[in-house]
């Protein structure tokens, strides 16, 4: 394959001399570490997809002959001729099909070359591999890669029979309730579903009432394309405030060149923060695997990201995390650590291991530690909540659903303030490290008291210090006073409660599954364990508890045809 | 409706041969319901490759390698699970019609079994 084309790259030309650039060597050897395995398997899948077509094709042909020698008239001719339409049509299918297959098995052939040159220059001497060399074995894998890229795009079949949703159609159900946008997205037909994942990603990603498989189809492909786009931005502004042109635009043009620099770096600076963020979240979902559903991404300012572990729509038992003040993508390892070891813990503690769905949830901008006095963040986040939460039910399956909010630091405060509003559909709030929930009384929250529990640290500043000075964010929900229930801490610091294997983690992991007899508090009230809860084939319904309102909901029905209900 | 009197010669029951107006219909209504069954078949798993599905996400790279034909791939993937859903619509539709033709010529053979007997035929 040629190195044609348009090339964006910032390193010098295959004929610079010179010892290579570090950072050349090593974009180099993440390519040389590039693992072709994924792409074969894809290729298979594609041929495997073809060779179905041709058997379906070849199957309908025969099946619509037969039927010749069993019925005769009219309405036989007709059947015949609407038959032949999918016989055509299947016929027609299968050669694009195979063709996506050649073209990854081509794409496989000169990878395995490139990579291997590139780990020859890698292991040579580095006084003698020249930048040039480097740059030439670079500049042929990124095109090849742009190459098969755009032949695949060209490759693909039209769009199906179903009128297209257009972008205003999806718009316009951000302003919907959840159940309302559940009934709409199961109005669809799955094909029109699949066209709206893949040309409407950005909205669908964060619609609450979309059943968390589709959201996750639809985030990964947000997530996908943003960091390619941002890998291209961030090449082009290299290239700009390259040297040899920065001394150019110097010499053409010396009264703009700096302000226009000042800009291109601070572009540049800006594309570099959203990047790290989302390979961080890219780097989580790998490391999660099937495990983890994306459940919303947004790279923009400090990100977003809203991550399940476990399908929040089949699980009997759900958890959302809100974390606090300061957070961003970058803390989306640590996070996410949190809500695995909670959803083991309480995972342990029901007899069926998919029981139980952890959520983080940082669906809200997080404060600053200059603003975290303030409640403008809570109050905006606690709207946000809500209507994730309300999106939870109305995609459940029909099964009931008991659904705890866990607030950490300043996001107990956003779990405080979506309760205080009203119309929380939250059977259990936990709040750990909260500097104070907004009221003095649990009772405001809308919640029976006794399913409001409080755990702090002796050594938690953030629970201790700042949720004790008065007018900031009102009573702790340790304090008696509060009137909820107060569990036991045995884990250090502000950040600790989630340690593995600690009273702490299995104080919530049995609030999380409504096995109350097993919490160990310092002062409360605990309600009573529910019948069966726990226990599989327990009877949640049955349990009393007027919140646990399981909705009929889309999971089961939707997950686009073709898809397991799972991602 | 006026009575056939030529039975086609393929037909396998001695009630299979109508006529409709002018043109003689020949139909075997339970070998028209069990074609109509293997059409449904023959397309029933068109797009629920494992493959196909898994083979975009999983080949996601955050180091950058690879991207274009990542990203490329996965567009394909979903723009095809469309293709193909409704590939596969197209011919449940067209069985969904056929198994009820087959039942009411099934219905039709009923009656005139029930009402008329043999001499039908």
């Amino acid at each position: 394959m040629g190195v044609t084309g348009t090339l964006t790259h910032p390193w010098p030309t295959p004929s610079s001399p010179g010892r290579p650039d570090p950072a050349l060597r090593r974009e180099l050897a993440t390519w040389a570490r590039f693992d072709p395995h994924p792409l074969r398997h894809a290729a298979h899948g594609w041929a495997a997809l073809a060779a179905d077509l041709d058997r379906a094709a070849d199957e309908v042909a025969t099946r619509a002959r037969d039927l010749t020698e069993h019925w005769t008239g009219a309405g036989a001719r007709a059947a015949q001729a609407r038959l032949r339409t999918h016989v055509d049509a299947l016929d027609r299918a299968a050669p694009p099909a195979r063709r996506t297959a050649q073209l990854l098995s081509h794409h496989l052939a000169g990878l395995a070359a490139l990579q291997q040159r590139a780990r020859d220059l890698l292991a040579g001497d580095p006084d003698t591999v020249t930048e040039a060399d480097c740059a030439a074995v670079l500049l042929r894998l990124r095109e090849l890669d742009r190459q098969t890229a755009a032949a695949i795009r060209a490759n693909q079949p039209p769009l199906g029979l179903a009128a297209p949703v257009d972008r205003t159609s999806v718009a316009a159900q951000r302003g919907r309730r959840p159940d309302q946008v559940r009934d709409w997205w199961l109005s669809l037909t799955a094909a029109q579903r699949e066209q709206t994942i893949r040309d409407h990603a950005d909205l669908i990603g964060w619609l609450d009432g979309v059943s968390a498989a589709d959201r996750d189809r639809a985030n990964r492909l947000v997530l996908a394309r943003r960091l390619v786009a941002l890998r291209e931005r961030e090449a082009d502004l290299v290239a700009r405030l390259d040297p040899l042109a920065l001394g150019l635009r110097m010499v053409l043009a010396p009264w703009a060149s700096l302000p226009a620099t000042g800009l291109l770096l601070a572009e540049l600076a800006q594309v570099r923060q959203e990047l790290a963020g989302l390979r961080t979240a890219q780097a989580q979902l790998d490391r999660f695997g099937e495990r983890a559903l994306l459940l919303g991404i947004a790279g923009g300012g400090d990100g977003r990201a809203v991550i399940a572990l476990g399908d929040p729509d089949h699980a009997r038992h759900t958890a959302v995390f809100v974390p606090g003040v300061g957070t961003d993508l970058a803390d989306l390892p640590g996070g996410l650590d949190h809500v695995d070891h909670l959803q083991r813990a309480a995972d342990r503690l029901t007899g069926d291991p998919a029981d139980v769905a952890t959520v983080y949830w940082l669906g809200y901008d997080a404060p600053g530690a200059t603003e975290a006095l303030s409640w403008d963040a809570s109050r905006a986040g606690g709207v946000a909540l809500t209507a994730f939460v309300d999106g939870l039910r109305a995609t459940h399956d029909p099964t009931p659903a008991h659904l705890t909010l866990v607030g950490h630091s300043y996001g107990s405060t956003v779990v405080a303030e979506a309760a205080l509003a009203g119309g929380l559909r939250a059977d259990d709030l936990v709040a750990a490290g909260s500097p104070g929930m907004h009221t003095a009384h649990a009772a405001d929250l809308h919640l029976d008291p006794r399913h409001v529990w409080g755990g702090v640290a002796p050594d938690d500043r953030i629970g201790g210090d700042l949720g004790s000075l008065p007018f900031v964010h009102g009573e702790e929900p340790t304090d008696p006073a509060f009137g909820g229930n107060r569990y036991t801490v045995d884990t250090r610091g502000h950040s600790g409660y989630w340690d593995e294997h600690s009273t702490s983690l299995a104080n919530q992991a049995a609030i999380v599954v409504g096995r109350y007899d097993l919490v160990r508090y310092v002062f409360g009230a605990p309600p009573e364990t529910a019948p069966g809860l726990g226990r599989v084939g327990g009877v949640l319904g049955a349990a009393g508890l007027p919140s646990m309102t399981g909705v009929t909901g889309m999971a089961g029905v939707t997950g686009v045809t073709g898809m397991t209900g799972r991602r | 409706m006026t009575q056939d009197t030529s039975p086609h010669p393929a037909a396998s029951t001695d009630l299979s041969s109508l006529a409709f107006g002018a043109e003689p219909i020949t139909v075997d209504p339970r070998a028209v319901a069990r074609l109509v069954d293997q059409l449904a078949d023959a397309t029933s798993a068109l797009g629920q490759s494992r493959e196909l599905d898994a083979s975009p996400a999983s080949t996601g790279s955050p180091t950058g390698a690879g991207e274009l034909v990542t990203a490329a791939l996965a567009d394909a993937g979903a723009r095809w699970r469309v293709h193909l859903n409704d590939l596969r619509d197209a011919t449940v539709a067209t069985t969904t019609v056929l198994r009820e033709v087959a039942d009411g010529y099934a219905r039709a053979q009923l009656l005139a079994e029930e009402e008329i007997g043999g001499g039908w035929a």
